[in-house]
């Protein structure tokens, strides 16, 4: 019985549930492990599993970071299974290296909404991760196509705006 | 799309790669900007990216060749710079009578963003200038400053002129806030510096919101009563007259110093007689080189550094014997003294014969290694930064 793996479920936004191993998801997401440390005295004696609810994060979502999460987080996982080895590359400088370039190669809404969960559910290492990826969609970019790919809409007043290229008119 | 909350923009904002992503990506919309624009964020932003000001390129002076504008070469770090093929932004064809044929500017310092010109006057004259105005400017944004200190300082021979950070809370360098220091001198005596300090209130473009004041700082009180040099900066302006005090003053601070040479027998600290700089050494920290000009010593070098808590003779260099297997050496070329060039980041010092001929060569002072140097009569070298800190405010 010790030995049967304790596991949540996590029901998104549009109510779609997930399980996840209790360990795992504990040591990926503060978030997540203070709700289960909340409900544990009431649950200490009973085999039911604890289903808690994300409001804040879409099954689309929630699929994508637990996917995540069970890479990085599942000791089992990380040590590699035979699939693992297509993500792995001679001279990866982590063995996961590959996945996370994979994992942030995604469009933008996905990516932000990727940003939005791994900073509700505090996972520090997906929100550096998801977070240099939108870094690294910025640069390179003229103040117009960063508009066009994140949806941004120019809300300066005409004055605003001429003052805003005045001033760093050369970075332009 | 959801917008992210200022802290995620933020954060992500930490992570972009150049100051000029920053800058693009916080002028797309006000909440962008309201970020950048955030109590701490830039130096926040400075401090994670190590250094962040961008070496936009190099401006090559070349002073033996008159009436001709430097030429700018770009680094390969400012390729964002590089929209369009645009390096327009680095010509000087903005400066006050640029339209004037032959070019009367010549290049004294840069530091930051920033570079000096000192007007022309004899291209075989030392320094080429003849300390009428001098100009400050910013090449990335065409703007600039023309400042005479003979109107302020009537009664001085102005000899050089160098940039030092402004005073703005900021720190740093830049068209919003800067100073200029002027080697004030009657009689060959070094007796004063003339501190010109420049500050745009709020860092905006605004002529009614420039202010500046003009300091008269007595080095020779300075000698006596300046608070010890703990921590020489090696790109610091210095000043010495004739005993073993030297005055310096850190360009990034602003403050000055003093230091005790110490003792060396046979030699008489006169200013006639040395010619020095201050340098690093390969570890970072401050070299003193001083070239020796008096007869009897001839060709000497001396290296000073502080160890402990005194500055100390470490090495004595011959040059006539260092430089005995280089290629085209004359032992002639060291009846006479020589000229000492210094990058202010480097142990490696250029020297070369002026009198019979000129003759370049490398000299690291701490590993004594020399090695030819191409002619440094073709152009004086001058670094340019993109500009830091960038101006934004917030919007509501």
């Amino acid at each position: 019985m010790a030995s049967e793996k304790k596991v949540v479920f996590l029901r998104s936004s549009d109510g779609e549930a997930f399980e996840v191993s209790e360990e795992v998801i504990s040591a990926a997401s503060v978030t997540i492990k203070g709700m289960i440390d909340e409900e544990s005295p009431s649950r200490a004696d009973t085999a039911a599993t604890t289903t808690l609810a994300i409001p804040n994060v879409t099954a689309a979502t929630l699929s994508r970071v637990l996917h995540y999460v069970n890479k990085h987080f599942d000791a089992a996982a990380v040590v590699g299974r035979p699939d693992d080895y297509i993500f792995c590359a001679p001279g990866d400088e982590h063995p996961l290296a590959r996945f996370d370039d994979d994992f942030v190669d995604v469009d933008n809404d996905t990516l932000i909404d990727l940003v939005h969960a791994a900073e509700y559910l505090h996972i520090k290492k997906l929100f550096d991760l998801t977070c240099k990826a939108v870094a690294d969609k910025l640069k390179g970019r003229t103040i117009d196509q960063i508009r066009e790919t994140f949806g941004i809409v120019n809300d300066y007043t005409v004055e605003e705006e001429v003052e805003v290229y005045r001033e760093n008119s050369w970075a332009f | 799309m959801d917008v992210p909350p200022d802290d995620v923009v933020e954060l992500i904002f930490l992570r972009l790669d150049s100051a000029i992503s920053l800058l693009r990506a916080a002028s797309t919309c006000k909440q962008w900007h309201r970020v950048a624009a955030g109590a701490g964020f830039l130096r926040q932003f400075r401090s994670l990216r190590g250094q962040p000001p961008v070496l936009a390129g190099m401006y090559y002076d070349k002073p033996r060749v008159p009436r001709r504008r430097p030429d700018f070469v770009p680094s390969p770090w400012a390729d964002d710079v590089v929209v369009d093929g645009r390096w327009r932004c680095f010509s000087l064809d903005f400066l006050p009578e640029s339209n004037i044929t032959p070019w009367v500017w010549r290049i004294l310092d840069s530091r930051g963003s920033l570079l000096l010109f000192g007007r022309l006057r004899d291209p075989n004259n030392g320094r080429c200038t003849s300390f009428g105005d001098v100009v400050i400017c910013e090449p990335v944004t065409r703007r600039y400053v023309r400042v005479d200190p003979r109107r302020r300082f009537p009664e001085y021979n102005v000899s050089d002129a160098s940039l030092v950070d402004g005073d703005s809370s900021g720190g740093g360098i830049g068209m919003a806030s800067f100073r200029v220091v002027f080697h004030l001198h009657t009689r060959g005596i070094h007796s004063h510096a003339g501190v010109f300090t420049f500050t745009v209130v709020g860092g905006s473009d605004d002529p009614q919101q420039r202010s500046w004041s003009w300091r008269k700082v007595s080095i020779n009180a300075l000698m006596v009563d300046a608070g010890p040099s703990d921590d020489l900066a090696p790109t610091s302006l210095y000043w010495y007259n004739e005993g073993r005090r030297v005055v310096a003053l850190d360009r990034s601070t602003a403050k000055f110093s003093s230091l005790l040479l110490p003792e060396v027998e046979g030699w008489n600290f006169h200013k006639e007689n040395y010619d020095m700089r201050v340098t690093a050494g390969h570890d970072g920290t401050a070299r003193i080189v001083i070239l020796d000009l008096s007869a009897a010593a001839g060709d000497l070098l001396r290296v000073f550094a502080r160890l402990s808590r005194e500055w100390a003779l470490v090495r004595s260099i011959r040059l006539s014997a260092v430089t005995r297997h280089l290629p085209g050496y004359k032992p002639s070329f060291f009846n006479d003294t020589l000229m000492i060039r210094t990058d202010g980041s480097s142990p490696v010092v250029l020297l070369s014969p002026w009198q019979e001929d000129k003759w370049w060569f490398h000299l690291d002072i701490e590993t004594m290694e020399v090695a030819p140097a191409p002619d440094r009569d073709y152009a004086e070298v001058y670094p340019c930064e993109l500009p830091w800190p960038p101006t934004l405010r917030a919007y509501d």
